[in-house]
């Protein structure tokens, strides 16, 4: 794509304007810090939190339960001895394990987000309220707009981590050890071919992810100062059209336009690399299960059913991989984000109210300076 | 569909992104499908026939199927991409260029707040679509019609089951599309209000301080804050309502194939492996169907978008250079009205009517009147800024409409009431007009402007970056730039729209002072309040509902006792008699 040209050569060289776009997006995670940000979970900790966990136990448990109903009972046991009747009472009860997996889903999704919200109008509230009662000095430093940023986007930016984050990584743990376990308890032999491909997949899940999530940072930050020029290009367009200055500013847009397409078609190139990976490591688990499964079954080491497990199971492990991944990026972002907000709330206010203030009702209005010094 | 096709301009050049990135989709679909007929295979053929040679043969087959999906799934996924982000850097390119040419008409009705969300989040929308919402339909079809087929080759009367359950999952999927959307957007102009509420608390903390408003302000917030709770907490609870019991259809289904299937199987009607591979495709036509909903929004939301895009290229440029423009590097500066009239669009009265003056180069002319009498509208018409509905403006003899845009606002600087300054060095503040200018012509300007001294004195002096909207310089500060800005083109003709307006005395004499320097040679229109400004102009013109009510110089002006000066004069210099007479006394 040839690039339009300006017509001040001077511009051809210089960049014309200046955008401050580099909020940094990440930190490393601390302990610490996190440990402040759970406080906000503390005063749910007897109502909301123990429900949620019970509806993610229930739940999880479910799911892993199921694959060995219809795997090992349902062909080793009920197909394979032709026993009609009890292929009723599995369904049977089948159908009921899912029923009872449907509550538990309301009530986890139900009471995990309204956990998440009320933290986060806890947070933002604390952060408001602090926030009103700062000095002067406070707002003559900083402009309305990076205020603002703390208040909304900051605050919005942890509503990620408190509505799933927290609770999702308990399932995906649990989840995780859980197949491992029952992997382990069919058949040793089979799980520890079959968990060769786990750390594939968590190194795809954590290193590979960061490069695409870099990728990304770069297009958001790119975005924005192409919005920055938009924002600033329409309010100051009358003085644009009353200079001429239309043909050099297209240049100038057509420079940030382009870095925006490239950053963007970088990333999403990467994120695109990232796909046949992932389709790789779980063909690798699958190619495996089929190759030394069949192996297993001949040789008689292994039943059907608990084969059909193995494949339901092995179809259940990227996910939770993948959305630790996930969570992983959500906390380092949430860090960045809580540094700002506890940095605002570690602020004192420099003027205070006195200890025991004196009423000023009936007053008659006389103000004497004596001897005042201000720098 | 016709949105789509006023769009085709710019995404159609890119067709082969997406025609190339469907031909790999049908691949990956292709594979996909692949995974229940080999766990198929290898349960009925391999393990049950005791053959791991052919097991073997699975194994590794699907291996390189899946290597082959891998390598397909890059390029419909990057391709898929690239279709929407390069039809998306057309269509942005294509909005910057319109409006950068939009005449002032359009902004005086245009809010920056609405422009900004048609030029992101319009513009995301619709490449959102272009990146997937093709590729989804397509995926949508091949998979559900692919799966279907292997269905009904396993089993005739467990394929008939699966249809029949998802006529439930489709009414669940409609109806939770119905409700989630507006508490979507309940959700974003929550938001919007918070937003709102913030910024007018930070930005008037000064005020709330005070006031002793703090109490106050927490109260008002909170009703925001909880309002915001509510409304994300009614929309969490249309998921948990709604995705749990999609899941539980698509398991319902499960339990009845498991059933049906395992009798058949129990029969020897059926092979295991056919009753597995079930599992699987079960689930590929449910999930697509869950996502049918989020796909038709998707695309009325894209089409939405587009019509609000296409709002933008469509309007009107009524304000061009003619066919065959009068170019020229410097007019001489002469001005003249003959019998202009202006109608603003969307207004009922004249801005202004039969206005009649001449200017000779070099000459001040003052405007004077209440706001709202015409004094702007007579400066805007000079530099085109808006035609005049009848009547003629001439500029050394020549219809301002005969000369190009360029030559027109090239001759003629202005100095606007409210000063715009960007997000840049104050060296290329001052030589926004002019980006070729040397160091040497900027220095100049701003030392001829009053600004060079305090310019001086800051740390990094002329490359200090102004922040957005300028933050940081004094009225009076951004008021010099904005004159030395004016000052650097050269102008032969100035307009000084209410320059001073908004700054104190000792500025305003420092500003005066430039403005003199400023006018030396040219052509000058001065836009004022106060007598002071204009009392030494050439001739003034008082003005009045858009008609000239007096026009003369100074002196002549203030010895009509009934006339508009006079009450201006009288009503600002009573003051300044009554202290000279104080001061005397």
């Amino acid at each position: 794509m040839p690039l339009e040209k300006p017509e001040s050569k001077a511009l051809e060289t210089r960049q014309r304007f200046y955008y401050s776009s580099d909020r940094i997006i990440e930190k490393p995670f601390n302990w610490a810090q996190m440990a402040r940000l759970l406080q906000y979970l503390k005063p749910y900790a007897k109502t909301l939190l123990p429900g949620a966990i019970i509806a993610l136990l229930i739940g999880t448990a479910i799911r892993l339960t199921v694959p060995i109903l219809i795997g090992v009972y349902a062909f080793d046991r009920v197909i394979k001895h032709q026993d009609i009747h009890g292929l009723y009472w599995l369904v049977g009860t089948i159908a009921v394990l899912y029923f009872l997996s449907y509550l538990s889903n309301y009530f986890r999704i139900r009471l995990t987000n309204i956990l998440g919200q009320y933290v986060i109008f806890d947070i933002r509230k604390h952060l408001f309220n602090h926030v009103q009662y700062l000095s002067n000095r406070f707002f003559d430093s900083r402009s309305a707009g990076s205020i603002l940023v703390r208040i909304i986007n900051d605050v919005n930016s942890l509503q990620d981590l408190f509505t799933n984050g927290v609770i999702n990584t308990l399932t995906d743990l649990l989840m995780l050890c859980g197949i491992i376990v029952i992997l382990f308890s069919l058949s040793w032999q089979l799980a520890i071919a079959v968990m060769l491909v786990i750390p594939l997949m968590f190194f795809l899940s954590t290193k590979f992810r960061r490069k695409i999530r870099r990728a990304w940072q770069l297009v958001r930050l790119k975005q924005s100062k192409l919005n920055s020029h938009l924002n600033e290009s329409i309010q100051g367009i009358r003085v644009t059209q009353s200079f001429n200055q239309e043909v050099n500013n297209r240049a100038f847009f057509d420079v940030v336009n382009t870095e925006v397409f490239e950053t963007w078609r970088s990333a999403t190139q990467k994120n695109a690399v990232f796909r046949p990976f992932v389709e790789m490591a779980n063909a690798i688990g699958s190619a495996i299960l089929i190759w030394f499964g069949a192996f297993l079954i001949i040789h008689s080491h292994l039943t059907t059913g608990i084969f059909v497990s193995f494949a339901f199971y092995l179809g259940m492990f990227w996910d939770p991989i993948s959305r630790l991944g996930q969570t992983y990026n959500q906390l380092l972002v949430a860090m960045a984000s809580s540094e700002r907000i506890f940095e605002f709330l570690d602020e004192r206010p420099n003027v205070r109210d006195a200890q025991e203030p004196v009423s000023m009702d009936g007053i008659k209005g006389t103000i004497d300076f004596e001897d005042v010094r201000f720098t | 569909m016709d949105t789509f096709r006023r769009l085709k301009n710019f995404y159609w050049p890119h067709k082969k992104y997406l025609f190339g990135s469907l031909l790999f989709l049908l691949i990956v679909t292709g594979a996909t499908v692949c995974y229940p007929i080999v766990l198929q295979q290898t349960i009925d053929k391999g393990i049950k026939g005791q053959n791991f040679g052919y097991a073997s043969i699975l194994a590794f087959g699907f291996i390189l199927i899946m290597a082959i999906k891998g390598v397909a799934a890059y390029f419909q996924q990057y391709w898929g991409n690239l279709f929407g982000i390069s039809s998306v850097y057309e269509l942005r390119k294509a909005l910057y260029r319109k409006l950068q040419y939009l005449p002032f008409r359009y902004y005086d009705n245009a809010h920056t707040g609405d422009l900004m969300s048609r030029l992101t989040a319009d513009v995301e929308g619709f490449r959102f679509f272009l990146s997937f919402g093709f590729s989804q339909l397509f995926n949508f079809i091949l998979i559900v019609s692919f799966s279907l087929v292997i269905m009904f080759s396993y089993s005739v009367p467990l394929a008939v089951v699966t249809l029949l359950m998802t006529p439930f999952l489709a009414v669940t999927v409609y109806s939770f599309d119905k409700k989630v959307h507006p508490a979507f957007r309940a959700i974003r102009k929550s938001m919007g209000r918070m937003n709102t509420r913030v910024q007018e608390n930070v930005s008037g903390m000064n005020t709330v301080k005070a006031m002793a408003q703090e109490a106050k302000e927490i109260e008002r917030f909170e009703w925001n804050n909880t309002d915001y709770k509510d409304k994300q907490i009614y929309t969490s609870t249309l998921w948990a309502k709604y995705f749990p019991f999609m899941e539980f259809i698509g398991n319902i289904c499960v339990v009845v194939l498991l059933g049906l299937g395992g009798t058949f199987v129990i029969r020897g009607e059926m092979k295991p492996g056919e009753l597995v591979a079930f599992f699987s495709l079960v689930w590929y036509i449910m999930g697509p169907l869950m996502e049918l909903g989020f796909m038709v929004n998707q695309f009325s939301q894209a089409k939405a978008s587009g019509e609000r895009l296409l709002q933008i290229l469509d309007e009107p440029i009524e304000i061009a250079s003619p066919e065959n423009p009068i170019e020229t590097d410097r007019l001489l500066g002469s001005v003249e009205f003959r019998h202009v009239y202006l109608k603003y669009p969307n207004e009922e009265s004249y801005a202004l009517k039969d206005i009649t003056f001449r200017a000779r180069p070099g000459q001040v002319i003052g405007l004077m009147g209440a706001t709202g009498s015409g004094k702007s509208s007579i400066t805007r018409l000079i530099a085109r800024f808006y035609d005049a509905t009848s009547g003629e403006i001439l500029l050394d003899g020549e219809s301002v409409k005969n000369y190009s845009l360029k030559t027109l606002r090239k001759n003629i600087g202005f100095v606007q009431q409210e000063t715009f300054l960007f997000s840049s060095t104050i060296r290329d503040n001052i030589a926004y007009g002019n980006p070729d200018a040397t160091d040497e012509e900027i220095i100049d300007a701003a030392k001829r402007a009053q600004a060079h001294d305090f310019i001086s004195e800051l740390p990094n002096g002329y490359d200090t970056i102004l922040g957005e909207r300028g933050l940081g310089l004094s009225g009076g500060q951004k008021q010099r730039i904005a004159i030395a800005r004016a000052l650097l083109i050269n102008p032969s003709i100035l307009i000084l729209d209410d320059a001073t307006s908004a700054v104190d005395m000792q500025t305003e004499a420092k500003i005066q002072m430039a403005f003199r320097e400023l006018m030396r040679g040219r052509t000058t229109f001065i836009i004022a309040h106060r007598i002071s400004s204009v009392r030494h102009a050439d001739e003034i013109l008082v003005l009045k509902d858009g008609q000239i009510a007096e026009r003369g110089v100074h002196e002549d002006l203030i010895q009509n006792p009934n006339g508009l000066y006079r009450r201006i004069y009288d009503i600002q210099y009573k003051d300044h008699e009554q202290l000279k007479t104080q001061q005397n006394a």
